[in-house]
């Protein structure tokens, strides 16, 4: 599997899915371009722009690039032969990725599923598209809380994560006598345009309509908030609407506070991290998993421990 | 009648509406004509230099402005063109009473390429930072900050939002890509989407615009593209002997799914149907399918029994045929393996559009479609010399008259992702 990619994955009954971004590009072939043929009209800059990239670019990158190879080559290293979607799209992409397992899975589409993905911050190319948003922090590391809004250049910090889960439907784990870590009771994905009244906000607030009536005093919060500006305050109110309507909110976690935030594998990671929170002896009842993209795309899903110590429905 | 219910006890999946953007023009008319015409939308590159490529030659969809100002539109942002031009005849063809409010009721399932930072950005970006020596990837992106407009540009959920916004979509678009399959995969969500009742309704697009020079390179670094530069209508030659490789090319589809109960009770025109979907990976190789042949023949078996079917209730099957020396083989030997010796005729849309790449599994879906209600296969053009190792009947270079009943059609994916769909045509009554 390539190093160096983002994008999110999701695995399927007997039969491989999944959800992923771009990859990596050959940053010095790209600078060497540039630093040659920016200054050119273009007439001149395309034919040497063909040139240089017909005797730079190598066939092996180019299959790091496809997005659907980051699960083509989990389908070769771990021998699933199934089904294999791969999901575009930031962080809804993670999100929709676990919300379309699972609900394959509740269907009796198969018994089991790999979803996740993979994310990685620390390349220019990766980089260059989020400084254009204008929302990566500057300067030092900074506590979430501490961090700068959206005047001062924003306040997100890019993490390399790679999250994958192995859901499966209780009768499935039980027959193969697997432990559950947790229970997914509900994930749900949401779209506000974010112009005007539809707010990410109230995006989230109509996602957990259906869920109101599950939770239970004591219940933490796994946040996928990302640190930028914008739907960084907008989770934050929508928690506070949520803490205010009741049952008593327990800790609220913040997974971009110690990973950095991950895109496409940002909500399968906190999801795991959920799953983990809950299998711990001192666990809070239930863990409500939040994602909010950075420009588009609103998740939830709330998570018990497993019954039974068994697994998923 | 037949029930709305399907053998599973799943609700029946109609298709309403279809939009086409082809090599061979813009909508569902032109491009079927020149189908079954035997035309080939094959051509000599024009929209962007071509020195230096060893392939000169696609099934390029040239719209108007679309070499604007003499530097290349990114292939994003043609793919959102041809996508919304596919989505809107498609609309228009399933009727304003599918709309609710103005809007569509139902999820957009979007099968397309991977955005890319197009190079006219990287350029910008590099003059903007320029310092007259060498730019680093630092000073580019220092240069960018705070540039909303090309953020939006370089997300890969950007062109589902934006069409989401137009057609009023509901919930979160779902894009995806499972390579040469994509098209198909987009269709096959809205199928089962529709099937589990999470949906009466949903919009599956597959859409390809990235005929570009890194592109073309890339492929020609794999030895996939056909090099016939001198004779491009000739180049793509499926399931033939001389057969050198496939021929890149782009454009849209659209299709209107909806619960067959639904449609009949506004009294909808349906098309056709989804029966049955199938899927199998291939944990062989990245680019290259398993000798065996495993994955594509359980990708087709699936998709039959998906609808409940035998493979004898096949009457016709639109082929991935890429016109690549492997496929063709492969995709004879899948053949083969599920329908043994008398495999019903099969042919390669490929051989007159080229291949549309994420489009493609939702073209020729469209084109199945087509089939069925007109009775009529598209040839398999340019089959001047037989292989004889490909057993099969081509329907070579004239279209033919047949009744068909029920088509499979294939989309096999590099990354070993490979889809199969089953579609009906139109109920009577």
């Amino acid at each position: 599997m390539p190093r160096r990619r983002r994008g999110a994955a999701l695995g399927h009954a007997g039969s491989a899915r999944g959800a992923a971004g771009g990859g990596e590009r050959d940053i010095g072939l790209d600078e060497a371009v540039v630093s040659e043929l920016a200054a050119l009209p273009y007439e001149q800059a395309g034919p040497l722009l063909n040139e240089r990239l017909a005797g730079g670019l190598r066939p092996t990158l180019f299959l790091a690039q496809l997005s659907n190879l980051m699960a083509g080559n989990i389908s070769i290293v771990h021998g699933v032969t199934g089904s294999s979607r791969t999901f575009m799209g930031e962080e809804a992409a993670g999100a929709d990725a676990v919300r379309i397992a699972a609900a394959r899975l509740a269907e009796g589409r198969g018994g089991i599923a790999l979803v996740g993905g993979a994310y990685v911050a620390g390349r220019w190319d990766m980089l260059l598209i989020y400084a254009l948003s204008g929302l990566l922090r500057r300067g030092a590391w900074a506590p979430l809380a501490e961090r700068a809004g959206a005047a001062q250049g924003g306040g997100m910090v890019m993490g390399s994560v790679g999250a994958f889960l192995v859901l499966e439907t209780r009768s499935h784990a039980q027959a193969r006598r697997a432990r559950g870590l947790a229970e997914l009771i509900v994930v749900a994905t949401g779209a506000a345009r974010r112009t005007g009244e539809d707010t990410a906000r109230d995006s989230a607030a109509a996602l957990v309509g259906n869920m109101r009536s599950l939770l239970r005093p004591g219940y933490a919060v796994v946040s996928g908030a990302s640190g930028a500006a914008g739907p960084t305050e907008e989770e934050a109110g929508f928690l506070a609407d949520l803490r205010d309507a009741g049952p008593e909110q327990g800790p609220v976690l913040h997974t971009a506070e110690t990973m950095g935030h991950a895109v496409e594998a940002s909500f399968p990671a906190s999801l795991a991290l959920a799953a983990l929170a809950l299998g711990r002896p001192e666990a809070p009842p239930q863990a409500l998993v939040t994602g909010f993209g950075v420009w588009r795309g609103e998740a939830l899903a709330l998570l018990e421990p497993a019954r039974d110590g068994r697994g998923a429905r | 009648m037949i029930s709305s219910r399907d053998h599973l006890g799943r609700p029946v999946v109609a298709v309403t509406g279809v939009g086409l953007v082809t090599p061979l023009g813009v909508g569902v008319a032109e491009s079927w004509g020149g189908l079954l015409g035997g035309r080939s939308g094959i051509r000599r590159i024009t929209r962007f230099p071509v020195d230096h490529l060893k392939t000169t030659i696609a099934g390029s969809v040239d719209l108007p402005g679309d070499d604007a100002e003499g530097e290349a539109v990114p292939a994003s942002v043609r793919v959102e063109r041809f996508a919304a031009l596919a989505a809107e005849e498609a609309l228009a063809g399933a009727g304003a009473g599918i709309l609710v409010d103005g809007r569509f009721p139902g999820p957009l399932f979007l099968g397309m390429p991977p955005v890319e930072v197009a190079w006219s950005l990287r350029m910008e970006l590099a003059r903007r930072a320029g310092n007259g020596g060498p730019v680093r990837y630092g000073a580019m992106a220092e240069a960018g900050i705070g540039s909303q407009q090309a953020f939006e540009a370089c997300l890969f959920g950007g062109v589902g939002e934006r069409l989401a916004v137009r057609f009023g979509t509901r919930g979160l678009p779902v894009s995806l890509s499972t390579a040469c399959a994509t098209g198909a995969s987009a269709i096959q969500m809205g199928v089962e989407a529709v099937q589990r009742g999470e949906a009466r309704t949903a919009l599956c697009i597959g859409a390809e615009g990235t005929v570009e020079a890194e592109s073309l390179i890339r492929f020609s670094l794999l030895s996939a593209l056909s090099t016939r530069n001198e004779d491009p209508a000739r180049a793509s030659r499926p399931f033939e002997r001389t057969r050198d490789g496939f021929v890149m090319a782009e454009g849209a589809a659209a299709l209107v799914l909806e619960n067959l109960e639904d449609a009949r009770a506004r009294g909808a025109t349906v098309l056709g149907l989804v029966l049955g979907c199938g899927e199998r990976a291939d944990s062989f190789h990245r680019t290259r399918s398993n000798p065996d042949g495993g994955a594509i023949i359980g990708a087709m078996r699936s998709a039959i029994a998906d609808a409940g079917l035998e493979p004898g209730d096949i009457g016709y099957v639109n082929a991935h045929g890429t016109g690549t020396p492997e496929n063709d083989k492969m995709e004879t030997l899948g053949m083969r393996a599920v329908f043994g010796d008398a495999p019903p005729p099969i042919s390669s849309n490929k051989s007159m559009i080229g291949h549309t790449l994420s489009a493609a599994g939702a073209i020729e879906a469209v084109f199945s479609l087509l089939t069925m209600r007109d009775g009529r296969l598209p040839p398999t053009i340019n089959h001047e010399t037989p292989d004889p190792a490909i057993n099969l009947d081509v329907v070579p270079n004239d279209a033919r008259e047949a009744k068909v009943e029920r088509v499979l059609s294939n989309s096999f994916g590099f990354g070993g992702q490979n889809v199969c769909l089953v579609l009906g045509a139109a109920p009577e009554g």
